[in-house]
């Protein structure tokens, strides 16, 4: 299995750029698509034998591969020029490194495809003005076993035999505020569109887009709170 | 990275635990509200043998989520053995912290600790990598 990530990652970097076509990328993440069933399908049969080494390892390979598959999502999305949804695959490509570095494997190269897709941020997309929302949560569940989540051990982002904890299924998800901050848990939560003198312009293309007829208050068009279903359980 | 050292009174009838979180009363809600992280801490304390407790009902316990990076620790109060107990509660949870961290280029955390023997609130704010230094300052201010 190793051997054959290695190869992959080789192979398909020549497709993680801009120029390539988008339809040899759509078949290249169909083939990842493919790929990554056979990694999860390695990693449940490693986390039935409680090896958790070897779950650990596949988690780090399963979390590369979605990266580049986001990445080549994002090249694809700007071409279409579906900059909201270039700049969501960008962010989940980062998470994806992120959680790779949990596993503790070849943390270097991990690293080195990070810095890619922080220059690729800084190059193509604009300073953005994060918003972060606020909400009072009640109850949930484990994602690792499936119990009330404060009655059990698991840690929330904690690598457990290839899966990260996290909390699921909130019995109360109640959104109180939201807020311009610098620093958001999500990166994917920007503000889409802006007003300049009753004119509503789109953030990234700078493109007027339509006139405002909200005399008493400024209107922004804000992606407050993404539902991340992220591959890594 | 800041530090500052308040007085603060909290009394609490309960010994149990070692480690106490403290919530804020929400009159509206009716619920006891503790930053989104608190099952987490109070986990990773009790999985190292630190018994922790609440200083409300549980079933009356509600979490706020503010999905900002900085990692926001509910209030502690360290009820016993205050020398020994706070360097092994700041390690681990530093440790958690750097792991949940690792890779990524915001790192701050914002935590307030309450020492029963001094009267005290510690309130610290700023990179994971300073916290460890907070026994030291705390041993000194607190003389």
């Amino acid at each position: 299995m190793r051997n054959k990530f290695e190869e992959k990652v080789r192979n398909i970097s020549a497709y993680d750029v801009f120029t390539v076509d988008s339809q040899l990328q759509k078949k290249v993440i169909d083939d990842l698509v493919l790929f990554l069933k056979t990694i999860k399908t390695e990693k449940n049969k490693a986390k039935q034998k409680q090896d958790e080494k070897t779950a650990n390892n596949l988690f780090y390979m399963q979390c590369f591969i979605n990266a580049i598959r986001c990445s080549l999502k994002m090249w694809i999305y700007l071409k279409e020029q579906k900059y909201v949804d270039a700049w969501h695959s960008l962010v989940d490509a980062q998470e994806y490194m992120y959680y790779s570095l949990k596993a503790g494997k070849d943390i270097e190269k991990s690293k080195l495809y990070l810095y890619k897709l922080k220059e690729r941020e800084q190059v193509i997309f604009p300073k953005f003005k994060f918003v972060s929302s606020g909400s009072i949560i009640e109850g949930g569940k484990c994602s690792i076993c499936g119990r009330d989540f404060n009655n059990c051990e698991h840690i929330e982002e904690n690598l457990y035999c290839g899966s990260i904890c996290k909390r699921i299924d909130y019995k109360r998800l109640e959104f109180t505020h939201l807020a311009l901050v610098e620093n958001p848990k999500d990166r994917g939560c920007i503000i889409e569109e802006f007003e300049l003198d009753k004119k509503i312009y789109d953030w990234f293309t700078l493109k007027f887009k339509r006139n405002t007829n909200n005399i008493k208050e400024m209107e922004i068009k804000v992606c407050a709170y993404r539902v991340q279903q992220l591959d890594i359980f | 990275m800041s530090i500052q050292i308040k007085d603060f009174n909290f009394e609490t009838t309960s010994n149990i635990n070692k480690v106490l979180l403290i919530g804020e009363e929400n009159k509206e809600l009716q619920k006891n509200v503790f930053p989104i992280s608190t099952t987490n801490i109070k986990k990773l304390l009790e999985n190292n043998k630190i018994s922790v407790g609440y200083n409300c009902d549980e079933s009356s316990i509600c979490y706020e989520d503010n999905r900002a990076i900085e990692y926001i620790i509910p209030i502690m109060y360290i009820s016993t053995q205050v020398q020994i107990l706070l360097p092994i509660v700041i390690n681990l949870i530093s440790n958690y912290l750097y792991d949940l961290f690792k890779g990524r280029e915001n790192n701050n955390v914002s935590f307030r600790l309450v020492i029963k023997e001094k009267s005290k609130m510690i309130e610290y704010e700023g990179p994971i990598s300073g916290m460890k230094e907070i026994t030291n300052i705390i041993k000194d201010k607190l003389k």
